[in-house]
């Protein structure tokens, strides 16, 4: 702060002197305005005239005075009424009413006037009673005497503030306004008039408290970088991150032509907010025949709720999966409280179509059971992700801040079913089976050469688009999951073994009793006969179990037990199906008693439809066991094709197999045999009927599980089918004969085999 | 802006100076020689003028571009809007208020002063219409809250009270003179009339009712009513705004957010950025977000719905993220540069009506422009108040560009820019298309200085209109002239 160099008047009291503030200056420091400077000489000149001043007349007063009498008289038109009383009172006071005389009676009604105006602002002195004009002028004479008295005690402040001076007048703005602003109450201005505040200290005054406080919010806009910014604009790019997830499309499962078994298809889900929702009823109304729901139902989900922390429900599903026409149609309708969102569906064309195979997924569209569970992972891909900045509403910002990692699709699974037979397969088991009131069965049809599973049904079955209406054993699959004992369809694994140990020839006739007693159990076969020999066609053909028995006594148990290793029992085929069952195969060390009776016929051994399905392909297959299979191949997102691993090994060599499946025909020819429910015209028809049973929870459950397998055709196996039921009945597997014949037929021709032309051979089963 | 925070020293080194002496003003004692270009420009007769014009104009421009940047998004959101439609509306309005500032840079102080009771009057009708009718549908006319709508045009009276208020209690208190000082002389009608104007707009905007409190106390500062007149109105002030508050709870909750900001993080938690603190923690989000140069004309991102009335009472966070706090401190500067040109004004005109005038309508300007700024910047509660020259809003513009205008043809009557422009004889052509020439000062004394009479001139002329001066001697100079003889 430089100070002022020139020597010259008194920034302050030079413009003491011309401040219009200072008006009353006068009264104070009289004329010495800016002539003189200021100090103790002034301040004590200023006593005596301030009173003199204010009785009588300073000349520029008196002359300011006239002025203002003049500008009274011109102003009176312009606020005339109020103007009248002030200036009766003034010139009454005063002791004249003519404007002429006011100029030199100014001097004293200024004064009394100026007494008044203290009066008013500052205290209620002369505001309670305004009483007579007498009391009133000797009012203001007593004031005048104090004010007379009281600038004596203000003058020393006044000199001592100008004693001061030389430091204060430096030209220093933020300090210039304090003394003005304390001026008015300060002690010599208690007493004189009240004084209008400079217009040019206020206006600069006022300039500087502007600028200084743009100035400050400058400075808090710096603050603000400076300190809370960083943390201020992470929150805000997190708010502004929105993270949606980008579902990877699940892939489809299909049959092995590429045919859909079952798919993800975009779809629309309709929601609705039960708090928006007042009129419930007319939604219902409107909503009902486009969803295709109930309106009572549709009424119950949108009534308002309040979820246990308070709060209303805001959210309900009114329909899933929906279609994306009938999604439209709802959002077109813009009912206040309904929405439509972006939906995945899973769809399975075939409903009910290898559905126990197939399995279900939730509402998460994973997969829950069968092979959708089995192969979730490989269905359902990866999910990708995309952020992006975007406003509250959701929409993305240009040019903001985007990540997307794209989703991949999941792979897709190609199944060896065919689904022409599996229809077949599943219609005619469930043809049979439901005339039986029978609780559960399973059809399997193996392609021989390749072990690949041309259909696989299931009896009871559901309907795969509506998984919650089925049950558990509706949803089972009984071809890899029911463990039974097989009953007399497991002969063709001990004729087998006798064949392939050389224990028995093709044309053996083997010597047998009436019965045979193992342990404490006694066999019989179900066609009476006496000690007969008994052909190996002849065992086939009347199921005979003493016959059957008599060549697992020449095999020998521990053989036995290993063809039924080699026969694929005892362990899960890995065919691709998720619980496949073991099935139970006793090793021989563990058999006692009747157990060398009973096994050998098929009982007390368990095993799966789809265990003896590919144990009589591997018959079919020239004595060559392939492992069923059930995937075709697994296409990954990237298009690799896998093709499960099939193993396989030689169980028979080709010739026994050959006269093994010889010997099976007479299955469906010889008069009287069991199977001949099961003959397909045209066709050599190996076969073999069972009867076993099924243990529920450990008992056996009431009823048979009826059973034949068979291949055709015989001299060129093409396929395998088995069938397998729990019937109330009793028959020798005559039931599934039909059964079997008409998945047989269809397979047949559906597979474009040729009737083989030979003539039906003859057999002779007492040799 | 150095050159104007040191204004005060400097004028009151001309005021020193010796009449008739130019010699070196303190100025340039005080800020040395590098300034002498600025000193010398700001020294020119029409300085005032021009940078009146320039920052009004810069702002008005600064506007309409943040209106455009700031509506661009929403307006065009879904598709359903124009993105121009913000941008299109506010540039109408502002060639309505450009229209608006020729017309009032013509008009005489006389209009003015005339213009000021039937308008008042006529605000205090429509203020009363929507107090009483709140949502009314008549006809072509209807209302809501703030606004009346008559056919296609919507308005806020609000927003002309401003100018009504300033334009009458000016006239009344110039009139009533030095007369003011008595309590009653003051008070009656301006009070009880301005009270029952605030009470009226502030039952449904509190943000208007501000603004015409800042223009009443820019009033009564400059005509140098005394302190405890407003430490009085302050408390006064004080109960009504609680009772305000009081009346709307919003308007307490939004001065508990402010007390929230004001907390440590008590605004950033999760939980109270739903509630009032939302949009104060969205502004500040928007100031962090720009940084020191900003992200980018139209590449803010809070505007994208995230930030309540972005091209409005919250434009000044867009302005701080697209254009970071160098763009903060333009639009600052220029502002306090119009505070200063306005304020200038007000010290250099002599006629006290247009001081007074000049004075309220530029402190209302500022005031405005730091109540808004302050609530964005998290240094005052929000109160509602629109940017003056930059949030969008038609009768806001208008009536603000209206004022710049006034307050143009006071510069121009500033006594060295009157006797300059007549020195420059404008042609007939330019006076008719721009302004007319305005009235020439008083011949002054020979002898005294150009600068001493300009910045003496309000000093002298109220010292002498004290009492009862009717306007006429005041707008004349020769009582002053008669005074100073006299002193002298």
């Amino acid at each position: 702060m430089p100070t002022p160099r020139t020597p010259g008047p008194d920034p302050r009291r030079g413009r003491g002197g011309s401040d219009p503030d200072r008006v009353v200056v006068p009264l104070r420091r009289g004329g010495g305005t800016g002539r003189e400077p200021g100090g103790l000489a002034d301040a004590r000149r200023y006593r005596p005239r301030g009173r003199t001043v204010r009785e009588s007349a300073d000349p520029a007063d008196a002359s300011r005075r006239a002025d203002r009498a003049r500008s009274a008289h011109d102003s009176e038109r312009a606020e005339p009424p109020r103007r009248e009383p002030t200036e009766s009172r003034r010139t009454g006071r005063g002791g004249s009413g003519s404007a002429a005389s006011r100029g030199s009676s100014a001097g004293r009604g200024s004064a009394s006037r100026r007494s008044a105006e203290r009066a008013e602002p500052t205290g209620r002195r002369g505001s309670g009673g305004t009483g007579g004009r007498s009391q009133q002028e000797a009012r203001d004479r007593k004031r005048a005497r104090q004010s007379a008295e009281r600038p004596r005690r203000g003058a020393g402040r006044t000199t001592a503030s100008r004693g001061a001076k030389p430091k204060a007048a430096k030209p220093k703005a933020a300090k210039q306004p304090k003394p003005r602003r304390t001026a008015p109450a300060s002690g010599p201005f208690r007493g004189g008039v009240v004084r209008l505040g400079s217009p040019g200290r206020r206006l600069r005054l006022g300039t500087v408290v502007v600028l200084v406080l743009f100035t400050v919010i400058a400075g808090r806009l710096v603050q603000l970088q400076l300190t809370d910014a960083h943390a201020y604009a992470t929150k805000a790019l997190q708010q502004r991150l929105w993270t949606v997830p980008l579902p990877a499309a699940r892939g489809s499962i299909l049959d092995r032509s590429g045919t859909v078994l079952a798919h993800s298809v975009e779809s629309r889900y309709v929601f609705a907010d039960p708090s928006m929702i007042n009129d419930a009823a007319k939604v219902a109304r409107q909503l009902s025949p486009v969803l295709g729901v109930p309106r009572s139902t549709l009424e119950k989900q949108m009534r308002k709720q309040t979820l246990r922390n308070g709060d209303p429900l805001r959210f309900v599903y009114l329909a899933r999966g929906v279609d994306i026409p009938v999604g439209d149609r709802v959002a077109a309708m813009n009912i206040t409280g309904i929405g439509v969102k972006q939906d995945e569906r899973r769809d399975d064309p075939g409903h009910d179509l290898a559905a126990n195979i197939i399995g279900s997924t939730g509402y998460d569209l994973s997969g829950l059971t069968g092979l959708e569970a089995e192969y979730n992972s490989l269905l359902r891909g990866t999910d990708g992700v995309r952020k992006y900045e975007a406003g509250r509403d959701g929409v993305e910002i240009p040019d903001g801040y985007h990540e997307e990692k794209a989703a991949r699709p999941g792979g897709s699974v190609q199944l060896t079913l065919d689904r022409d037979i599996q229809f077949e397969a599943q219609r005619a088991l469930f043809a049979k089976l439901n005339h039986l009131n029978s609780d559960m069965g399973a059809a399997v049809v193996l392609d021989v050469k390749t072990g690949a599973v041309l259909a696989q049904a299931s009896y009871p079955t559901y309907d795969a688009g509506d998984v919650g209406a089925s049950t558990t054993e509706q949803r089972t699959d009984w071809a890899s999951q029911a463990v039974v004992e097989p009953g007399s369809v497991h002969k063709a694994i001990t004729i087998g073994a006798g064949l392939q140990t050389g224990v028995i020839k093709p044309d053996s006739a083997i010597p047998i009793k009436s019965t045979v007693t193992k342990g404490d159990t006694t066999y019989q076969d179900t066609h009476w006969h006496g000690n007969v020999k008994i052909t190996v066609p002849g065992i086939f053909a009347y199921s005979s179990n003493v016959g059957t028995i008599a060549v697992a006594d020449k095999v020998g148990a521990q053989r036995l037990y290993e063809y039924q290793r080699k026969f694929g029992l005892g362990a899960p085929t890995g065919e691709g199906m998720p619980g496949e069952a073991d099935g139970i195969v006793r090793p021989a060390s563990t058999w006692q008693g009747a157990d060398h009776g009973s096994i050998p016929i098929g009982l007390g051994v368990a095993v799966t439809p789809i265990q003896l399905a590919a144990a009589y392909a591997a018959i079919a297959n020239d004595g060559e066991y392939v492992q069923p299979h059930l995937i075709e191949q697994t296409v990954g997102p990237d298009g690799a094709v896998t093709k499960p691993k099939v193993a396989s090994h030689r169980v028979l060599s080709p010739s026994v197999a050959a006269a093994e499946r010889k010997a099976m025909v007479a299955v469906t020819t010889v008069p009287g045999a069991t199977g001949l429910s099961g003959a397909v015209d045209g066709y050599q028809v190996a076969a073999k009927t069972g009867t076993g049973q099924r243990v529920v929870n450990g008992s056996y459950q009431r009823g048979n599980i009826e059973s034949f397998i068979g291949m055709a055709p015989a001299d060129h196996p093409r396929y395998v089918v088995a069938v397998f039921a729990h019937t109330s009945g009793s028959g020798e597997g005559a039931n599934m004969g039909p059964v079997f014949q008409q998945i047989m037929r269809f397979a047949l021709g559906h597979g474009k085999v040729p009737p083989s032309g030979a003539k039906q051979p003859s057999f002779r089963v007492y040799g | 802006m150095t050159g104007t925070v040191s204004d005060a020293p400097a004028a009151r080194a001309d005021a020193s100076a010796p009449p008739g002496v130019p010699g070196p003003s303190a100025v340039g004692r005080l800020i040395g020689e590098p300034f002498a270009a600025l000193r010398g420009l700001l020294a020119r007769p029409l300085a005032s003028y021009y940078l009146l014009v320039a920052s009004a104009g810069l702002l008005l421009v600064i506007g309409l571009v943040m209106v455009y940047s700031a509506t661009n998004v929403t307006t065009s959101d879904g598709g359903t809007g124009s993105a121009l439609a913000g941008v299109q509306q506010q540039g109408l309005w502002a060639a309505i208020g450009l229209a608006a500032f020729w017309l009032a840079q013509r008009l005489p102080t006389r209009t003015y002063r005339l213009l000021g009771l039937p308008l008042l009057v006529l605000c205090m009708v429509f203020a009363l219409i929507l107090v009483l009718f709140p949502d009314l549908k008549a006809g072509p006319v209807s209302t809501y809250l703030n606004w009346i709508t008559v056919g296609p045009v919507q308005f806020q009276p609000a927003e002309l009270a401003k100018l009504a208020l300033m334009w009458w209690g000016a006239d009344l208190l110039v009139r009533r003179g030095d007369s003011v000082t008595r309590w009653k002389r003051l008070a009656m009608p301006l009070f009880p009339l301005t009270a029952l104007l605030f009470l009226l707009v502030g039952v449904h905007d509190l943000g208007s009712m501000l603004c015409m409190l800042l223009v009443f106390l820019g009033l009564l500062w400059v005509t140098g009513v005394r302190f405890r007149v407003f430490a009085g109105m302050f408390a006064v002030a004080i109960a009504g705004v609680i009772v305000l508050i009081a009346d709307q709870s919003y308007r307490f909750q939004r001065i508990l957010a402010f007390g929230q900001m004001a907390r440590a993080n008590g605004c950033t938690s999760p939980d109270s950025l739903q509630g009032s603190c939302w949009q104060s923690v969205q502004g500040m989000y928007a100031l962090a977000d720009g940084g020191w140069f900003g992200v980018g004309l139209g590449q803010g991102r809070q505007k994208w719905s995230w930030l309540p009335e972005a091209h409005n009472d919250f434009i000044f966070a867009i302005i701080g993220e697209e254009l970071g706090v160098v763009g903060c401190v333009v639009v600052l500067a220029l502002f306090a540069v119009l505070a200063y040109a306005g304020l200038r004004i007000a010290r250099r005109v002599d006629d006290p009506f247009r001081r007074t005038v000049a004075a309220a309508c530029t402190l209302w300007l500022a005031g405005q422009a730091v109540i808004n700024i302050g609530a964005v910047v998290g240094l005052l509660p929000i109160t509602g108040v629109p940017l003056p020259f930059i949030s969008a809003g038609g009768t806001a513009l208008v009536v603000t560009l209206v004022a710049v205008g006034m307050l143009a043809s006071f510069a121009r009557a500033e006594p060295d820019a009157a006797r300059a422009l007549h020195a420059r004889a404008p042609s007939r052509l330019a006076r008719i298309l721009w302004a007319p020439l305005p009235p020439l000062p008083a011949e002054k004394k020979p002898g005294s200085s150009r600068s001493t009479t300009a910045v003496r001139a309000p000093r002298r002329r109220t010292a002498g209109s004290r009492g009862t001066d009717p306007r006429r001697q005041r707008a004349g100079t020769r009582s002053r002239s008669t005074t100073r003889k006299d002193r002298r």
